[in-house]
């Protein structure tokens, strides 16, 4: 055992033996590693097409068709003014050719069938949908629908004030309200069945089925609408193009079924779907990229993580066989934003404390998840082997792969005594003395394995951190092994390692914030049932300290807060004032 | 060109040639071959129609707000920098319930008010309760004559009548006048005055004639113009709403008359039908 790095002779020599191996690649083409065959790697050449490479599918060329249609009739129709003349006599033809075929019973249908466009009809299914969509807690599904159908409410308004247009110029015997182009109505009810099918229906055949049911309705209120006189053929096409073709942009920037399929299971975490394409492309980027062969992949361990899509992949053995797994972790666009949504909330919160840049692409966040994993590795801080990257799109989607700590269980699961508490503190003192913090210990984060402690999920790592994050690490990492045993022996356990000033120090620095939420809830757990503060008796234990601010204010946190709290106003004034508009009130 | 280039020029080539059209606002000049989309709506909505409410030119300080259309009724709102809300609305719509509007004479169209209004001017009515009283108050309403209040003028008038009961004399006064003025035989010898603007309660005793007229500073009620005006024609009403308080309330009636006109939509419906477009029959035959 080599006790100073706190790992055993047996995984370095494991550790050397994957870099030698790796490091033959190329020259060899099949080799193992750790019981996992290496059956040789492949590089893509220039032009052939990633694993998952990002292109329009046939519905995108549709909807980009459609959309330059749309701009081309709003082009030709309001900007040239020599073409105005034309759309209108082609839509006035038209529109007289349903004036010569009215009756009093087709009359009595298409009225019955306006009130599809009526607001009473689809305020009640928008209503539905967000109360359905509120039980089950989608509440990223909740503000694509407000956003969808806010962009069309309020563009479908604006237009129709800009463009002015005045109603067909045949006998209209039918409801009608503003000005002409584009058709509202219309508008309104392909957003909102667009909505509908993104978060109501399970991809597939039963969305297809509810795509063409839709498509139906539309087509009828549309027929009824130029029947009665009320729309030209021009403003129903437009709307017809145009509101559910932001419905689709909306759903696909920001909540893409693949991250976010449709559920009925109240709180289901958002994360990539690795079946279907994407469990494709995994395989094949795997087999090339890395040379292993994965035969299985199973979602692991995703209830507790949102800024990644972890899972695991079984593997193919040294007999061709299946055998064991690795760890692998996917990251996107979708993880990059909530990155960056996390770090804007933890600079309005606390300050910039630390390193807040966000990272400009998905590419540079995965190098710096595998530079500081890398980095913990070098440093001996035990943690799961890296394994590499894996190209699953071209700077949009990446995977991570590394050792499977098979055999693990969490340290709050397991049975814990002194040599374990000992072995987690010394932990720490690895990150201190190698000037690291690992910025994330929580009860999920801190692995047993074979009675050895392993910290996974390093990416919130990071190098020469401030004195006050390394307290904090040494504070939660005490603090999750007092859960399971009692302060008092953690705290006689952390002196051997640590001087009570340091001690002192780390609770000095401990607020309710610095505690990540699933340490926050243990504790809380405890304090109900057996009425122990874990924090206040260290606090008590230790020598005494002033509390340490953690508030750093600068002129960015002013900035963003006010900037923060006025879009917030904003976009609550915003809603109230256009939800009567969007049919919602 | 990048593509949010691409995107940003299409997007300003595409509105910026949309906002050169727009719905505008129903004004009352006519432009041969090419009337404002406002009007051919104004009209499409109420094709029965004779006239439409149009804007000759705002006041200064009034700004035109939304033109709103929908099939049986367009209406447009004129707000001024010194109200939240819009002070002024004009309806246009086939039928108008009148309810107890009383006729008033008009040129052209038959027209109806039902308004509530309160004055720029105060009115105080002066009430001595004897003889000597009356003098002086005939000599303060005198001294008075030219006095204004926050730039009000005060209007004053003596009650002669000393042989009814105070009382009943404040009540009456104070039914059409916002303030009374008591004068006693003490009054007289300390002149002062008790004021009273409501008939209910308490007045305030013992007041200088300038104290008084602080306090109505205070108390004055403000200017107020509510209500309706209905102008009723073949096929069709149109409704003048009025919520104008303030120095807007003082005017707002004649501004309005000055403003606004009526649109004869028959030249409308001829131009439409020389381009072939059917916009309704008028009188609703």
């Amino acid at each position: 055992m080599d006790l100073e790095r706190g790992i055993s002779v047996e995984e370095v020599e494991l550790g050397t033996r994957v870099v030698r191996e790796l490091g033959l690649v190329g020259r060899r083409r099949e080799f193992r590693v750790a019981g996992v065959r290496v059956a040789g790697r492949r590089r893509r050449p220039s032009g052939e097409k990633a694993p998952l490479p990002r292109e329009l599918r046939t519905s995108g060329r549709i909807w980009l068709v459609a959309g330059l249609i749309m701009v081309a009739i709003w082009l030709s129709l309001f900007a040239v003014p020599a073409t105005t003349n034309w759309w209108t006599r082609v839509d006035t033809d038209i529109l007289r050719w349903f004036v010569d075929l009215r009756t009093s019973a087709s009359t009595s249908i298409a009225r019955a069938i306006h009130s599809l466009g009526s607001e009473w009809f689809v305020r009640s299914l928008r209503v539905g949908t967000l109360l359905a969509l509120i039980l089950v807690r989608r509440w990223r599904h909740v503000f694509a629908v407000l956003i969808a159908i806010l962009i069309v409410a309020t563009t479908v308004d604006g237009l129709q004030q800009a463009i002015g247009r005045i109603r067909p110029g045949v006998p209209i015997i039918g409801s009608w309200k503003g000005p002409s182009h584009p058709s509202a109505p219309i508008a309104a009810l392909s957003v909102t069945l667009s909505v509908m099918a993104f978060t109501l229906v399970h991809e597939g055949k039963w969305r297809r089925v509810f795509w063409r049911l839709s498509a139906v309705a539309l087509l009828l209120l549309g027929i009824a609408r130029l029947y009665l006189g009320v729309d030209h053929p021009s403003d129903v096409l437009v709307s017809l193009i145009f509101a559910p073709a932001v419905a689709v942009v909306v759903f696909r920037l920001f909540a893409p079924e693949s991250v976010f399929p449709v559920t009925w299971k109240p709180g289901a975490t958002a994360h990539l779907d690795v079946t279907g394409a994407r469990g494709e492309a995994i395989r094949k980027a795997a087999r090339e990229q890395l040379g292993v062969e994965v035969i299985g992949i199973e979602p692991y361990g995703q209830e507790g993580s949102g800024g990644s899509t972890p899972m695991r992949l079984e593997v193919v053995g040294e007999g061709g066989e299946e055998c064991c797994y690795l760890f692998a972790k996917l990251y996107s666009q979708t993880h990059l934003r909530s990155d960056r949504w996390y770090k804007l909330g933890r600079t309005i919160l606390y300050g910039s404390l630390e390193d807040e840049v966000k990272f400009a692409s998905v590419r540079r966040l995965v190098e710096y998840e595998d530079y500081i994993q890398r980095v913990m590795r070098d440093a001996g801080i035990p943690s799961a082997e890296p394994l590499g990257l894996v190209e699953i799109t071209p700077e949009r989607e990446f995977m991570m792969v590394s050792a499977f700590l098979d055999g693990s269980e969490e340290l709050t699961k397991a049975d814990i005594d002194e040599r374990i508490i000992d072995d987690a503190l010394s932990v720490i003192r690895l990150m201190w003395d190698a000037g690291l913090a690992h910025r994330d210990i929580k009860p999920a984060n801190v692995m047993i394995r074979e009675g050895r402690v392993v910290l996974i999920d390093v990416a919130f790592g990071t190098v020469r951190p401030t004195p006050w994050r390394q307290a904090v690490d040494l504070a939660n990492m005490m603090v999750i092994l007092a859960l399971r045993t009692d302060t008092t022996m953690v705290y006689r356990r952390a002196l051997r390692q640590f001087a009570p000033e340091d001690i002192a120090e780390a609770f000095a620095a401990t607020h309710s914030i610095t505690l990540p939420s699933q340490s926050r809830s243990s504790l809380a757990l405890l304090k109900k049932e057996r009425d122990i503060d874990v924090v206040k008796e260290f606090r008590e234990l230790a020598p005494p300290a002033e509390p340490i601010s953690i508030q750093r204010w600068s002129q960015r946190r002013v900035r963003l807060t006010i900037g923060a709290v006025l879009a917030c106003l904003f976009l609550l004034v915003f809603i109230i004032s256009q939800l009567t508009g969007g049919g919602f009130l | 060109m990048s593509r949010r280039t691409a995107l940003a020029v299409a997007a300003v080539v595409l509105f910026g040639s949309c906002s050169r059209l727009g719905v505008g606002i129903p004004e009352c000049e006519r432009i041969v071959n090419n009337p404002s989309p406002a009007m051919v709506l104004s009209l499409q909505a109420v094709p029965t129609a004779m006239y439409a409410p149009c804007i000759n030119s705002l006041q200064l300080g009034w700004d035109n707000l939304d033109f709103e259309v929908e099939s049986g009724k367009a209406s447009f709102s004129i707000t001024h920098a010194d109200m939240m809300a819009p002070f002024f609305t004009a309806t246009l719509t086939e039928k108008c319930d009148i309810g107890n509007a009383t006729p008033v004479p008009h040129p052209d169209i038959e027209k109806y008010e039902l308004i509530r209004s309160i004055g720029s001017d105060i009115k105080v009515t002066i009430i001595p309760s004897a003889e000597g009283p009356l003098i002086h108050a005939r000599t303060l309403a005198e001294e008075f004559e030219d006095v204004r209040v926050d730039g009000r003028r005060v209007l004053f008038t003596v009650d002669p009548d000393i042989t009814f009961a105070v009382r009943s004399r404040v009540n009456r006064a104070l039914f059409t006048n916002q303030f009374v003025w008591i004068i006693s035989e003490l009054d007289v010898n300390e002149d002062t005055l008790e004021m009273r603007s409501t008939p209910e309660g308490e007045g305030a005793r013992g007041l200088a004639a300038n104290e008084a007229l602080q306090r109505i500073e205070e108390l004055a009620p403000e200017v107020v113009y509510e209500g309706n005006w209905y102008f009723v024609f073949d096929g069709g009403c149109i409704t003048y709403e009025f919520d104008a308080h303030g120095t807007v309330a003082e005017t707002v009636a004649d501004d309005v008359v000055t403003s606004l006109g009526f649109y004869p939509l028959a030249d409308l419906r001829e131009l439409g039908r020389r381009q072939g477009i059917d916009v309704g029959v008028p009188g609703g035959g």
